[in-house]
Order: C-alpha cells, then sequence, then structure tokens
C-alpha cells in the first residue's frame, strides 16, 4: 500500500472510533473494522489480568475476553477467561503463522492458521485469527501502529467515562428507586385516606338514620303532655342526640376536606353579620359555664372580608365554643379585630383560660388531639381545630394560636379584606305561610320508608298535624302504585330503598305519570353530603331533607306546600 | 450432472417446464428450484410458481437484468437450475423498512442455517435496497466466519424498484434470499479496477447518496476530480456517459477497493451510487479496466477451485458491461472458453457480495465478476 492508501485506512479507522464513548461498543467497532480491513474473517480483544515476564514459547498468562467477533467454530465469548501465550500478549504488532501454537491456545472447531496480533498499550491485545496462511498479512503490522497508540488514549478515555456514567447511573437509579418507592407510599397512603374518607362517610350515614329516630321521638315525647322530670330526661336525650350529630357532622367534614370534596363559595362579608349570628348560638353555652361574652369589634372600623359565609361562621363557632368550654369559673370571652397591613384582617378570640403548655402549641391543630382534655368532661373529638385550619386555609387565610401570659390565649384567624364593602341586606324570613293549617279538609302525604322506626317517627309527625293523613309503604314500586291511585298532595321520598329501585327511579317513575308528575316529592336521607342534596334537586325532588329529621324545619316545608295546595284549589273553584 | 441437472429456456415455455419438474420430483423427492428470470419474462414466475407448487417443489428465485448461457448475455428467456437436497433457505421481505431491526433479522440467519464445515451462504439481494452494506456489517456481527460469503443483487437494470424475489407463494422487493451451500468452498470476486493515488472526502451522504465531496456540492467536486486527474470533462449533460468509467473507490488495508458506480444524479448535484458510501469516507476516483483486458478474468481463474463437469455460477455486474460496452461481451467469452468445458450459467446484476479471502468479510462490490461453483447440495 503507499502512504495516501495507508492514510486512508488510518482515517476510516479514526472515523470508526470518534465519538464513541462507551468501552463496549468501541472494542466492538474497532474489532469489526479491523476484520473488515484486513480481511481476516475473526477476532477478538483481550485485556491481561497478570503480567509474567517468562517469554517462553510455552509460557502462558491470564486475560479476559472483552469483546469477540468470533463464530461457533472458535467458541469464544465476552466475559471469558483464557490462557493465552505470552507471545500473544507483546507490546508489539506481530504475525504469528504457527500452526501449532494457535492452535494450543484456540482449539476450536476448526483450526487457525494465522494470528495477527495488534497491542493496544497497557489495555491489551487485538487478535485477528485466519484459517488461511495470510503470510502476505506482514504489513499489516505496521500499519495499524500509529492508531493503535491513539486507539489506547481513546480507550482509556472511554474507560473513565464509563466509570463516571455507571456511578451517574448507579445514582440515578437509586434515586429513580427511591422516588418510586416515595410515590407508592404517597398513593398507599392517599388510597389509605380514601379508603378512610369512605368509611367515615358510610359510618356516618349508617349513624345518622337511628338518630332520626332517637331525636325524632324525643321531640315528639317533649309535645307530649309529660312531667317536668321526663321532659328533662327527653331534654338530656336531645342535647346528647344532638352531640353525637355534631360529632358525626366534624368527622364528616373532615373526611369531605381530606378527600378534597369540600366546596368554598368566596364572596365579601361582613364579619359582624357573622359574630351577630354566632354569639345566639353560643350564648347558651356561655351562660351553662358561668362564661361571659364581650363583643369588642369596632363598629367604625372596616370589617369586610373576603371568604365563604358558612365556612367562616363554623370556624368562628368553634373557636367560640372552644374559648368558653376550655375557661375558668366564670371567665370571660373577648372578640377583637385587627388590620394586618392593609390586606388582611385578623380576629381574636381571647379567653381567660389556663392556656396551653408551651410544647403543646404544635399539636394544636393536629386532627383528634385533645391536648389533656381526653379524661375531662369536656365534649370534644379533637378535629374541631384541624378543620378550622384547613377551611380557613382552604379560604387562603391563616390561623394561629398565641400564648398571653399569665392567665388567658388567643385564638385567632386571618382573613383578606375587600376593598370596596357592600352593604348586607338582612335575610328576614318572608314566609308568612308558616301557620299550621287545621282547619282545612284532609290532606294525604305518602312517605316511601323501609325503616319502620323512621316510619313510625313519621306517622307520630303527621298524627299531630290536624287535617293530615299518612299512607305508607316500603318499597319505590309500591310507593308509585300507591301514589297513582291514592294521589297524595305531598309524597315523601326515602332514598335508599330495597327491590332494585331507590328513590331518585322512583322520582323518575312519578315524573313520567301524567297523573303524578305535579306532585311534590320530599327526599328524605341519611345521606346528607351535599353532593347528595344537590344531586336530589337537579333530579327534581322539591327539597331535600337530611335525617335526622329536623321535624320544625318538616312541618315547617308541609305548611308551604299544603299553603299552595290550597291556594290552588281556592283558584280553580273561582 | 446429467443434462436435465438445468435449464435455459429462451422463449419460455412452461409446459416443458412441468414436466421437467415432474420428472425431477421424481428422481429426486427431496430437490428444490432455483430459478433466474430475465427482465422482459418475469411475468412468467407465477406459472412457474405454480408448477412448483403441484410438484410439491421449494422454489427460490429472482429477477435480472439479463442472463448468461452459451458464453453471451441473454435478454429473454429463464434458467432453472435443479437442487438435489434442498437446503435450509429463506426469504425476508422489507429489510430496509424504518422499524427494521438488522440484527433481529442477522439472528433469523443464525437460528436457520446452522454451522457447518466449509458451507457457503448463497444471497439474493434486491438491488434497489439502500442498506446492503449495512446488513452485511451486521450479519458479520453475529456469523463471522462461519459462512463463506457469496451475492448478487437482483433488479432491473433501469434501476426502478420492482418486486424481484421469490419463493413459492411471494414475489417481493425490498428483501433478500439465503441459502446455505454443504461443502461448498465459496465464491471468486473480482474487479481489477486500479486505485489512483488521489483521495476525496465523502462529507455528507445518506447510504447510497453523496450530497457532498470535500463539502463542494457532489456532482461539482465529481467533475473537478476527472478534469484533474483524467482531462475529462464532465457536465450534467454527458454524466450519464462517463460517470460508469469514473466510479468511486472505497480503499482498505489489505489493498483491496470497493467499487461504487454512480449510476444517478440529482438536480440538487448529490450523487446516487450502487451500494453505500459511509459519510466522512475517503474515496478515490477510480480508473476503469481497460476494454479488451483479460487480466479479471485470469485472476478469477488463478483462484477457482472447478471440478471438472461441473456448472459454473457467473455473475457480471451491469454497470461494468456499461463502461466496457460491446468487448464486456468479449470478456465474457474469454471467460467461458478459460473454463471450458464447464459452463458458466448466471446472470448481469445490479452488485455483488463476497469477499477477498475465503470465509472473509462480506463486502458489497461493483464492476465485479462473480464465480461460484455449482457442487449439488
Amino acid at each position: 500500500m503507499n502512504q495516501d492508501q495507508i492514510i486512508t485506512v488510518l482515517y476510516d479507522l479514526a472515523l470508526t472510533v470518534c465519538g464513541e464513548t462507551r468501552v463496549k461498543p468501541l472494542l466492538t467497532k474497532m474489532t469489526q473494522r479491523l476484520l473488515y480491513h484486513t480481511a481476516f474473517p475473526c477476532g477478538f480483544f483481550f485485556s491481561c489480568s497478570d503480567q509474567k515476564n517468562d517469554s517462553s514459547r510455552s509460557s502462558a498468562i491470564n486475560t479476559v475476553i472483552e469483546t469477540a467477533l468470533c463464530s461457533r467454530k472458535l467458541n469464544l465469548s465476552e466475559g471469558q477467561s483464557i490462557k493465552i501465550a505470552h507471545i500473544f500478549c507483546g507490546s508489539d504488532s506481530t504475525l504469528i503463522t504457527d500452526k501449532e501454537l494457535i492452535d494450543m491456545y484456540f482449539p476450536g472447531n476448526e483450526k487457525y492458521d494465522t494470528a495477527l496480533i495488534l497491542p493496544v498499550s497497557g489495555h491489551g491485545s487485538f487478535v485477528l485469527l485466519s484459517q488461511t496462511n495470510q503470510i502476505q498479512a506482514l504489513p499489516l503490522t505496521r500499519i495499524f501502529t500509529p492508531i493503535l497508540d491513539n486507539f489506547s488514549k481513546t480507550l482509556s478515555l472511554c474507560k473513565q467515562n464509563e466509570q463516571f456514567t455507571n456511578m451517574l447511573e448507579k445514582e440515578i437509579d437509586e434515586r429513580k428507586k427511591a422516588h418510586k418507592e416515595l410515590l407508592k407510599a404517597k398513593n398507599d397512603a392517599e388510597q389509605a385516606n380514601q379508603a378512610k374518607s369512605t368509611f367515615l362517610s358510610r359510618m356516618s350515614h349508617e349513624l345518622r338514620t337511628p338518630m332520626n329516630a332517637i331525636l325524632g321521638f324525643s321531640q315528639l315525647l317533649n309535645l307530649e303532655e309529660i312531667s317536668q322530670q321526663q321532659h328533662q330526661f327527653t331534654n338530656e336525650i336531645i342535647k346528647a342526640g344532638n352531640h353525637l350529630l355534631d360529632l358525626i357532622n366534624d368527622i364528616l367534614d373532615l373526611s369531605k376536606i381530606e378527600s378534597g370534596n369540600i366546596n368554598i363559595s368566596m364572596e365579601e362579608l361582613d364579619l359582624n353579620k357573622i359574630i351577630a349570628e354566632c354569639l345566639p348560638l353560643v350564648s347558651p353555652l356561655a351562660k351553662n359555664n358561668n362564661i361571659s361574652i364581650d363583643n369588642q369589634l369596632n363598629q367604625t372600623m372596616d370589617l369586610c372580608i373576603r371568604a365563604d359565609f358558612t365556612r367562616t361562621k363554623q370556624v368562628t363557632l368553634n373557636l367560640l365554643s372552644n374559648a368558653i368550654k376550655y375557661n375558668r369559673n366564670n371567665g370571660s370571652v373577648c372578640i377583637r379585630a385587627e388590620h394586618i397591613g392593609s390586606e388582611t384582617l385578623r380576629v381574636n378570640i381571647i379567653d381567660t383560660g389556663s392556656g396551653i403548655a408551651h410544647e403543646d402549641e404544635k399539636k394544636l391543630f393536629s386532627p383528634f388531639e385533645r391536648l389533656h382534655a381526653t379524661n375531662t368532661a369536656i365534649e370534644g373529638t379533637g378535629i374541631g381545630l384541624n378543620i378550622s385550619k384547613r377551611l380557613i386555609e382552604a379560604m387562603n387565610g391563616q390561623i394561629g394560636y398565641q400564648n398571653n401570659p399569665p392567665e388567658n390565649s388567643t385564638f385567632w384567624f386571618e382573613l383578606k379584606r375587600c376593598k370596596a364593602p357592600r352593604g348586607f341586606s338582612n335575610t328576614t324570613d318572608k314566609n308568612n305561610d308558616n301557620a299550621i293549617i287545621n282547619n282545612n279538609p284532609t290532606h294525604t302525604i305518602l312517605y316511601v320508608e323501609d325503616n319502620p322506626a323512621n316510619l313510625r317517627l313519621m306517622e307520630r309527625i303527621i298524627e299531630m298535624r290536624a287535617g293530615a293523613k299518612l299512607i305508607s309503604t316500603h318499597t319505590a314500586a309500591m310507593g308509585i302504585d300507591m301514589a297513582r291511585h291514592h294521589l297524595p298532595e305531598i309524597i315523601l321520598m326515602d332514598i335508599s330503598l330495597p327491590d332494585n329501585m331507590d328513590g331518585f327511579q322512583a322520582l323518575h317513575t312519578l315524573q313520567r305519570l301524567p297523573e303524578t308528575k305535579k306532585i311534590p316529592v320530599i327526599a328524605i336521607s341519611a345521606n346528607a353530603m351535599p353532593r347528595e342534596i344537590e344531586k336530589g334537586k337537579q333530579a327534581g325532588f322539591y327539597d331535600y331533607l337530611a335525617k335526622p329529621v329536623d321535624i320544625s324545619q318538616l312541618n315547617k316545608l308541609l305548611d308551604q306546600l299544603l299553603c299552595r295546595q290550597n291556594t290552588i284549589q281556592r283558584d280553580s273553584q273561582h | 450432472m446429467t443434462k436435465t441437472e438445468f435449464i435455459f429456456q429462451d422463449p419460455v415455455d412452461m409446459d416443458e417446464n412441468r414436466a421437467l419438474i415432474a420428472f425431477w420430483k421424481t428422481v429426486l423427492p427431496n430437490c428444490g428450484v432455483f430459478a433466474m428470470f430475465s427482465e422482459i419474462d418475469k411475468q412468467h414466475i407465477p406459472a412457474l410458481q405454480e408448477i412448483c407448487n403441484d410438484a410439491q417443489l421449494p422454489l427460490l428465485g429472482a429477477i435480472f437484468p439479463e442472463l448468461i448461457f452459451d458464453r453471451q448475455f441473454k435478454n429473454g428467456g429463464v434458467i432453472l437450475i435443479r437442487i438435489d437436497n434442498m437446503p435450509a433457505h429463506l426469504l425476508i421481505e422489507s429489510l430496509s423498512a424504518p422499524q427494521q431491526n438488522l440484527d433481529k433479522i442477522a439472528e433469523t440467519f443464525v437460528s436457520t442455517f446452522e454451522h457447518q464445515h466449509n458451507s457457503t451462504l448463497f444471497m439474493v439481494f434486491d438491488g434497489m435496497l439502500p442498506n446492503i452494506g449495512t446488513f452485511l456489517d451486521t450479519l458479520f456481527r453475529h456469523v463471522t466466519d462461519e459462512f463463506h460469503f457469496c451475492g448478487v443483487n437482483a433488479g432491473s437494470e433501469t434501476f426502478q424498484p420492482m418486486p424481484c424475489l421469490f419463493d413459492n407463494q411471494r414475489l417481493v422487493g425490498n428483501g433478500v434470499i439465503a441459502m446455505q451451500m454443504p461443502n461448498h468452498p465459496g465464491a471468486v470476486i473480482e474487479h481489477n479496477y486500479s486505485t489512483p493515488e488521489h483521495s476525496c472526502i465523502a462529507t455528507t451522504t445518506d447510504n447510497n447518496r453523496v450530497s457532498s465531496i470535500d463539502w463542494q456540492p457532489a456532482f461539482e467536486a465529481y467533475a473537478k476530480l476527472i478534469k484533474a486527474h483524467y482531462n475529462i470533462e464532465i457536465t450534467k449533460d454527458n454524466f450519464y456517459e462517463h460517470s460508469v468509467h469514473f466510479p468511486f473507490g472505497i480503499i482498505r488495508a489489505d489493498g483491496q477497493t470497493l467499487v461504487r458506480i454512480p449510476v444517478a444524479m440529482n438536480d440538487d448535484g448529490s450523487l446516487f451510487c450502487v451500494g453505500e458510501i459511509p459519510e466522512n469516507s475517503l474515496l478515490t476516483i477510480l480508473n476503469a479496466i481497460q476494454p479488451g483486458s483479460t487480466e479479471t478474468v485470469d485472476k478469477i481463474k488463478k483462484q477457482a477451485s472447478i471440478q471438472d463437469n461441473n456448472i459454473v455460477l457467473g455473475f457480471y455486474c451491469a454497470g461494468r458491461r456499461m463502461h466496457l460496452k460491446s468487448t464486456a461481451a468479449d470478456e465474457l467469452r474469454y471467460w467461458q472458453d478459460q473454463f471450458l468445458p464447464t459452463s458458466i450459467i448466471g446472470a448481469l446484476t445490479l452488485g455483488e457480495i463476497g469477499s477477498s479471502t475465503q470465509g472473509g468479510y462480506p463486502l458489497f462490490h461493483n464492476a465485479t465478476l462473480v464465480c461460484m461453483p455449482w457442487i449439488k447440495p
């Protein structure tokens, strides 16, 4: 070969290896390219694992095959350890045509006659084998020397790069694994949380159903002519029942918050209005505990906030009731407000209780944490403050606690102020049709309910209404039949009913029948989730009452409907 | 070998073929058929498939621009060769499909063809495949020296895509047929083009398309090199007249050079070759063989191991014939005369595959003569 051609070959080999950064592909590419250029049919690259100075013909050293392009004839594979004659491991390129020697170290299925050894300084050697005597390949021992010197450097860089890459990959793998585990833990926790919320929601439904009977009959009993002591007893039952209902509502609230189902409706509110609605509600409790409430809201101060009315009232009530419950005898609760900067309003509820120990402060807003109240007579679930915190945060506000030694403590919450306060109209009850209609002719009310206790309760409620008659059945199908036959003025419909037809399906059928489609249907269900109530109203229920039924609310609704019926009748007679 | 061991027909007579194939089946129940059709008679392939299916004989075959028989190039007809014991064989389609995994195809070769002492892997590719060289590199990584590699490219001399490979059921393009020939010494392949000392770099390539040489539009650089070294003006108008005489050469360390004939030119000045040119390859512009030279055949004769009474499969590159023009027929006649009494039968091809040493690296060539003894499998 002339000089140009040699340069051409070296250039081709340089191109083959340039840009390769991984050891194995580099060695494979180089081996293949050497075979291409030399026309030797097979070859491999080995690295020496030990060195011996004995260079006699029979001495051998241990080597490891790094890459092999050899057929089934030779049975050499990558990673294989073999002994190779010292002569194959010299520092100079060599052409070996000693068939016996080659066969001694490479005893394949077929014999190889020629071996071209191309050492790579500091790493090992390429060995190219041929079955035909290739003495004419002798010049090849010189041609590749420049490229093999450079190849040695490239191989060193690739090995360093691979070490570094392996280290990085290992780190990335570990991080990925940790991330995967974290993700799994998060998903497991979310699933567990979801399961807990579902469980709580179901339990709440199951608890509300018997509570309907307990509270309902207690209210009815209170309307009877009973002794004063019996009144006290029923009042205790109602009080305990209401407390239990509060607990259920709290648990429901928490489960809704945790499942992300809470609805926040932000609007411009007057704090005065919220406090005004809260005070009557906590006054009986304050009175019972000999606590005075001092509303120190400055009426000249701008008390307009942007928040959800119901949720803000809920938080305020929670803080006020806590301030009363955890106060000292003859203590006081003070309500104050202050501006924090131009955009925030802070509401402080200050009590004269014994305060919270410093080490307990961080637990205050944790769920089910009652600190030292667990074994006291003070009622509570320990989730009120946690709910308050989540509600305030959902309204983009903050809530906190501040110890004011020696003998009082402050719970506060902050909400965003409104820039342009608006007037708030009084929500006076404009319903003037709430007089019980006693003198009207008999009205028929149909109640579809499968729980006997609830049915008995409703029978007693309706019995106490003059001029009203209750008919009932326990399945939706029978309810539809009775509605068509008796044409009641009002239908009260439980939602969860037996025999594969629920209250929604029954309503749908009633709405399609010409004779029943105008009869108002009121849903009465222990499923008091807002989503269900909304769904019920959208489906066409006139109203959706939650169990336990508030008897006065029910009576009010019945009065309203029956009054409307009377008006329609009168109008039609005229 | 009896006279019925192969047949050349022009015109094609399928009745005669039906009778012959039925006879082959009777005397050699395990035999198969290798068929070479001239492009102009390719319409007879379905009939041959039907005949072989009726006789329950395996069939492999390909379409070539022309056939070689009786010392001549034949532009019509068919050659049917009996394979006494049909060896392992396959037909693979869609070799250049974008999603095709060449390693998987190479593994199919490894599982289909067992390692036998001294066997040849005979392959026929669709000449329009753009990745034959890449596939051969891949195949070599998997089988290295288990086989002697030998092959040719089929198709149309117009370089228009055409289904050109077939078996009993399929007639497809863009693929390869392969057959393992046991106890076979491989083929001899020679072009004898001489290599000058100048070189250039194929700076932008895409498979068999060269877009720039020495960072200039490929055609412009190619024309300058030919002017500088051979003092011939090449223009876009006379490109086709001259390009076949000045092919590219890719140099190897063992002194062999791979020929790449530019066969088409695009409006943007890029050149299409038969066979891939890796990007940044160092190229030379070869000096094609002189008309009337007998050296190529002499070299082949020296290397070929031809036994008496055998036929030889002889393949002649279409590009070489375009270069030698009418003297190609002289070379063919000289080739046949040197091998008498053995008959050379074969075809005009669009690229050839072989190695410079027995069992060596499979290389994709242009402009060669391929001499493959037909030893009964």
